[in-house]
């Protein structure tokens, strides 16, 4: 009797046991995960897939003492790619001729501070620990991150058991479908990466640039400050906002939204007529937007998040009239 | 290779398509039959269909890396710097052959699951947003994922998606201004 007692309650803790430690330690995952995605020298290859679509693509990811520097190279006919160091996001794009530059990357202090509070999450995400499996020959530790409701995506994660590297990746749709995959096939750790395979490939003369930048917006900010966003998911907040320039310099408001794993960006700028608008939905892999036109202000939400996210949040911003 | 081509082989590889030119193309073309054979090693890999039959798969990857090593050009698996041969010493198509035979053996017979193997149907009929609204949003998407919190925990993963983007592959849901 005695026993069966004692069975009974042991039933009855390891559950609550089992989860705790798993919240526990998927946190130590992440954490790993996250410091070894900005501090870890490597190339390697890996495919891409988004529906049906199949890419193969080679990464360069080199630290140093002027911080991150990284590279995608797509390894198909077209070879588009892009570069990254601290101040700039460069897009080449051999098919369109054009090479289009972000300026206003994030000012981070470098590493940057592990971003996400596993805590606050459990109110949107439920976290496990799964087997551990190989991926590109390393052993890799499954994480599960699913979500309780329908406005955000399903997460699996392969998290390399020696560096910490994230080697493959799942994202789930809000019916627990496979959207996309991410799956590292080779990879080679480095001490130091060669400066020639940070270099881009092809950048023709003929090649028209786009800079986009942060200076201070000329003119009447004043009208873009009133916006905001009335209808949210669960757990989003506002995470950032800045007055941007697009690369064709339309003043741009950018508000990011966040649940602390999915993001969604607000994108607000003065509605022309002849320029080029999305109205409606459109999706692109994992990616959902939401386009319309309100108080004479094209509003656009774009964001790795279903399409009833980003379309809660475009079709809830408002102007607030002073 | 054209879009169109490439966009009727996974069709027909889906089972969508029955439209038998793809044969006709498969039988003359020798760009078209790598490709044909490479989406296929891909997709195998990917959904981890290789808990059997590890030596016909092997039999199929060398037949695949015969086709393509014919046929390649340098842009395609090695560009101008050689990036595979100085880091790896391997030829990209030889890696994916290890890399592919490795998993086979490393995974257990029961690991296939559902969310390995499912992939979303695509049930709306798509339509195309012009070139200028496109670009518009691949810029928005830059700018996204400097701040998104995606990129902070996976790094430049997120932008496969710019890279990865055949024009037009954009689609829109709702027919309106932007359809082309």
């Amino acid at each position: 009797m005695l026993n069966r007692q004692w069975l009974f309650s042991i039933l009855l803790i390891t559950p609550v046991a089992v989860y705790a430690t798993d919240k526990q330690s998927v946190e130590v995952w992440l954490q790993k995960m996250h410091h070894a995605a900005h501090t870890v020298n490597y190339v390697g290859k890996f495919v891409y897939q988004q529906d049906k679509q199949l890419s193969m693509m080679e990464i360069v990811h080199a630290v140093g003492e002027n911080g991150e520097r990284e590279r995608l190279l797509s390894l198909d006919e077209v070879g588009r790619e892009v570069i990254r160091d601290k101040d700039n996001v460069t897009c080449i794009l051999p098919d369109r001729q054009s090479v289009v530059v972000e300026k206003g990357r994030p000012k981070l202090p470098f590493p940057p501070a592990f971003p996400v509070n596993v805590e606050h999450l459990k109110h949107q995400y439920a976290f496990a620990l799964s087997r551990q499996e190989r991926v590109a020959g390393h052993l890799a530790q499954k994480i599960s991150i699913n979500p309780i409701d329908n406005y955000r995506y399903g997460h699996r994660l392969w998290v390399d058991v020696d560096t910490g590297l994230l080697l493959k990746t799942h994202l789930l749709d809000e019916h627990g479908r496979l959207l996309e995959q991410f799956m590292f096939t080779e990879i080679v750790f480095m001490d130091k990466i060669p400066e020639d395979l940070l270099k881009p490939h092809v950048i023709g003369e003929n090649f028209t640039w786009y800079e986009s930048d942060d200076e201070k917006v000329e003119g009447n900010t004043a009208q873009t400050i009133n916006w905001f966003v009335a209808r949210m998911p669960a757990g989003f907040v506002n995470d950032m906002q800045r007055d941007h320039h697009l690369p064709n310099k339309t003043a741009v408001k950018h508000m990011v939204y966040s649940d602390g794993l999915a993001s969604v960006s607000v994108f607000i700028e003065k509605h022309e007529k002849q320029s080029p608008n999305l109205i409606g939905t459109s999706r692109m892999g994992a990616v959902n937007a939401f386009g319309k036109i309100i108080d004479d202000h094209h509003v656009t939400a774009v964001g790795e998040v279903p399409q009833a996210t980003v379309k809660m949040i475009g079709e809830s911003v408002e102007f607030k009239k002073p | 290779m054209n879009e169109n081509l490439h966009e009727n082989l996974s069709a027909y590889m889906d089972d969508e398509s029955h439209d038998t030119s793809v044969v006709d193309v498969l039988s003359n073309d020798n760009q078209a039959r790598a490709t044909w054979a490479r989406y296929h090693l891909i997709r195998d890999v990917l959904n981890n269909r290789y808990t059997k039959d590890i030596d016909k798969i092997a039999e199929r990857v060398s037949a695949a890396l015969a086709d393509e090593a014919t046929i390649v050009t340098p842009k395609q698996w090695f560009h101008s710097r050689n990036l595979v041969k100085q880091v790896a010493g391997l030829a990209m198509a030889a890696t994916v052959a290890a890399v592919a035979i490795i998993i086979v053996r490393d995974v257990p017979q029961a690991v296939t699951s559902v969310e390995q193997v499912a992939i979303a149907p695509i049930t709306r009929q798509p339509i195309r947003l012009t070139a200028a609204v496109e670009k518009k949003l691949n810029g928005y998407l830059v700018s996204h994922n400097e701040f998104s919190a995606s990129t902070r925990m996976k790094g430049m993963l997120p932008y496969s998606r710019i890279v990865s983007q055949a024009p037009g592959q954009l689609v829109s849901q709702d027919s309106g201004p932007n359809a082309e």
